[in-house]
């Protein structure tokens, strides 16, 4: 057997033996690198779930639930509200048309007033003329004429404001008329839109709570997923210990190939350079076998960490973006403005916009009906003026005709000036009859609408439901703020940690260096083994059985057991454990 | 804090899969490279359990357990040989040293903490 060769054996198994040295070391910071990466992944994955978890927890709590049966109540008390207004906008302009009528028969009253100016004004004259005719013993009669002339003046000066006023409280009872009719109009259309509005938003906002709960279960099975595909990762990067452990276990079956190559010497006898050429093809043969399992369960491990690394960045993704439907954002550019809560926010500002719009006008109507009021007042001291004027008519008739007794005979056309006046005075009572009584009723309408006004003007309720939604929105622009807050944090570290996942799985090249490095062993070990095999063609091999054990004893793993049985055809070891699972056994 | 546990183990990746899990689960962890070092770090900390290797340098796992078990202050803390080696001999011979259980890796986090309540709590 001296054509054995020994010397090339023995530099091919030392040089397989540095790599399969190279092998066990040179893979460690890889291995270590990515337990570091999924560490932080880790930490990044409960830190993204608690913060979608908080996002779920805001929008589908207690907190939406309360807002929403504060809004619907809101929402009752504001349609109430809205339809007591309405009410006594109604009843206001019916008072107001009411005024108006009334108004139109004061100013009806212009030519009686102007018939008793006129008369006085003649008989003024004609009292002047007689006490002409009369001469020095009538110089009391001038005084008369004058006192007679000046009271026409004044009833025509009072009578004048009385239109004067009459007119401008006309003017400003249509300006009222018109305006609430307008208001009411407004208020109707405005508030049957915002109320529909409202009540639509609010729907949504049931159906977004509802739909938060869905989803908030779907993170807490994707998250749980996302443990579980951390959980896979911790088993399969152990696959480098493991791989470790059996290179070692080749590199210790490569040197003891080397030590009996060593042992071998030219003097050694055929039958023993046949065994070790046996021994040699087995071992290498075996060995290859050991190698080509260490390399196909480290690359399944190294592809699973892979795969498992893209769907955690699938996982993180996904539940950052169901994070954002949940307040209903991603339909829209996913900005704040265009969420649901950011629209009922809006809705509710338009519903505090109408009963601030709706407080303004009751606060001018408050004021035009006082100003009508005072106008009213200001026309009944004129009739009063006037019947004070009728007052003095009648003194100045009485004294006339004492006047005219003492003249005698010549004075009896004085007497008839004199009775002319006393019953004109009857006549200006009467004329001040016919407009203190509208005016009358004037007061007593204004008296009903400064009554209504100050009714519908009177802002508690008004008041107490614009604080109630003030503070309900101040509640949702809290909770949203909160809420895009985290969406932000969410999204961004969402991306970050799918992006990190995806590099770190990218980087992954150790499956690759392994593989390339175990076939080239394997090829090697299968030419020395395939060399070995042709110097023992024709030996038997008596004790191969007895090698083949041997070579088992620095097996420590079944797996490597395994791969032995099946590659010398040996019985397998069917070792076995129970417990809690298959590879564990308590004591 | 749950308790503390030392993870003893040449491998640094399994030192770090051990601790990650243990930690994720609330437990505080104490490492060690070799049963010298173990031991070695034993005696400053109020360790409650240990997690070891089987086949380490300077003093393997066994050896590591006869040691614990022979000092009287961790002398009944529970043991779990962590290891590869699945061969029942070695096994018999880890229980009559002193270890509390046996698991073969790779193992799965859950499983691992299974055995860590129900050995340690």
């Amino acid at each position: 057997m001296r054509d054995l060769p020994i010397d090339e054996w023995r530099s091919s198994l030392h040089s397989l033996n540095n790599d399969v040295q190279r092998l066990v070391t040179g893979t460690e910071s890889e291995f270590l690198s990515i337990i570091s990466a999924l560490q932080k992944l880790s930490l990044d994955g409960n830190e993204l779930y608690n913060m979608s978890k908080s996002a779920s927890d805001l929008t589908s709590s207690g907190t939406i639930e309360d807002t929403i049966d504060g809004l619907h109540e809101q929402i009752a008390n504001l349609s109430g509200h809205l339809e007591e207004c309405g009410q006594r906008m109604s009843g206001s302009m019916d008072a107001l048309q009411a005024v108006g009528e009334i108004i139109g028969s004061v100013r009806g009253t212009g030519r009686g007033f102007k018939r008793i100016v006129r008369t006085l004004r003649v008989l003024a004259i004609s009292t002047r003329i007689e006490s002409s005719r009369l001469g020095a013993g009538a110089g009391g009669f001038n005084t008369l004429a004058n006192d007679t002339e000046k009271l026409a003046g004044q009833i025509e000066a009072k009578h004048s404001k009385i239109l004067e006023r009459a007119g401008e409280l006309n003017e400003a009872i249509s300006g009222i008329i018109s305006n609430t009719a307008c208001a009411l109009r407004d208020q109707r259309k405005s508030a049957g839109d915002i109320l529909a509005e409202t009540r639509a938003g609010l729907k949504d906002l049931i159906r977004m709570n509802r739909n938060s709960c869905k989803i908030s279960d779907d993170i807490i099975d994707r998250s749980d997923n996302l443990r579980g595909e951390i959980d896979k990762i911790v088993v399969s990067a152990q696959f480098h210990d493991i791989t470790r452990q059996q290179m070692e276990h080749v590199g210790m079956a490569l040197t003891d190939a080397i030590e009996r190559i060593d042992s071998f010497s030219d003097d050694t006898g055929g039958d023993e350079a046949a065994e070790l050429s046996a021994w040699i093809a087995d071992l290498c043969e075996l060995e290859a076998s050991q190698i080509r399992n260490t390399r196909e369960h480290l690359n399944e491990a190294v592809n699973g960490i892979k795969r498992n690394l893209s769907d955690i960045a699938e996982d993180v993704a996904v539940i950052a973006m169901q994070t954002r439907e949940i307040a209903g954002a991603s339909d829209d550019s996913g900005s704040a403005d265009n969420s649901l809560i950011a629209r009922i926010r809006g809705e509710i500002e338009n519903v505090l916009d109408l009963l601030r719009r709706n407080a303004a006008r009751k606060r001018e109507m408050k004021e035009s009906m006082s100003a009508a009021a005072d106008t009213v007042t200001h026309m009944s001291a004129f009739i009063g003026d006037i019947e004070d004027i009728g007052d003095e008519m009648k003194l100045i008739a009485m004294n006339a005709r004492v006047k005219a007794a003492h003249t005698g005979r010549e004075g009896e056309a004085l007497g008839v000036l004199a009775e002319s006046i006393q019953k004109l005075s009857d006549e200006a009572r009467s004329q001040s009859l016919l407009v203190s009584e509208p005016l009358a009723a004037i007061a007593g309408e204004s008296e009903r609408l400064r009554s209504i006004t100050e009714e519908s003007g009177r802002q508690e309720r008004a008041d107490e439901i614009t604080g109630n939604l003030e503070s309900i929105v101040r509640e949702m622009s809290g909770m949203e703020k909160r809420l895009f807050e985290l969406f932000d944090r969410i999204n961004s570290f969402g991306m970050s940690t799918a992006s990190e996942a995806n590099r770190v799985a990218g980087r992954i090249t150790v499956h690759d260096t392994v593989s390339a490095a175990a076939d080239r062993i394997i090829a090697v070990l299968e030419g020395i083994s395939s060399d070995a095999r042709r110097h023992t063609s024709d030996f038997n091999a008596p004790g191969r059985d007895a090698r083949l054990r041997e070579l088992t004893r620095r097996y420590t793993m079944q797996s490597e057991r395994r791969v032995h049985s099946t590659a010398s055809g040996a019985a397998r070891d069917q070792a076995g454990t129970g417990g809690m699972g298959d590879n564990v056994e308590l004591f | 804090m749950a308790g503390k546990i030392m993870v003893v183990d040449d491998s640094a990746s399994i030192r770090q899969l051990v601790g990650f899990t243990l930690k994720n689960a609330g437990y505080d962890v104490v490492e060690a490279s070799d049963g010298r070092d173990a031991v070695s770090k034993l005696s400053g900390n109020r360790v409650g359990m240990l997690i070891t290797d089987l086949n380490m340098p300077n003093m393997d796992g066994i050896e590591l357990v006869r040691k614990v078990r022979g000092d009287a202050s961790h002398r009944f803390i529970p043991i779990i040989m962590l290891t590869t080696e699945s061969q029942d001999a070695k096994k018999q011979e880890g229980k009559a040293a002193g270890a509390t259980g046996w698991i073969v890796k790779p193992f799965k986090p859950d499983q691992l903490l299974a055995v860590v309540k129900k050995v340690f709590g």
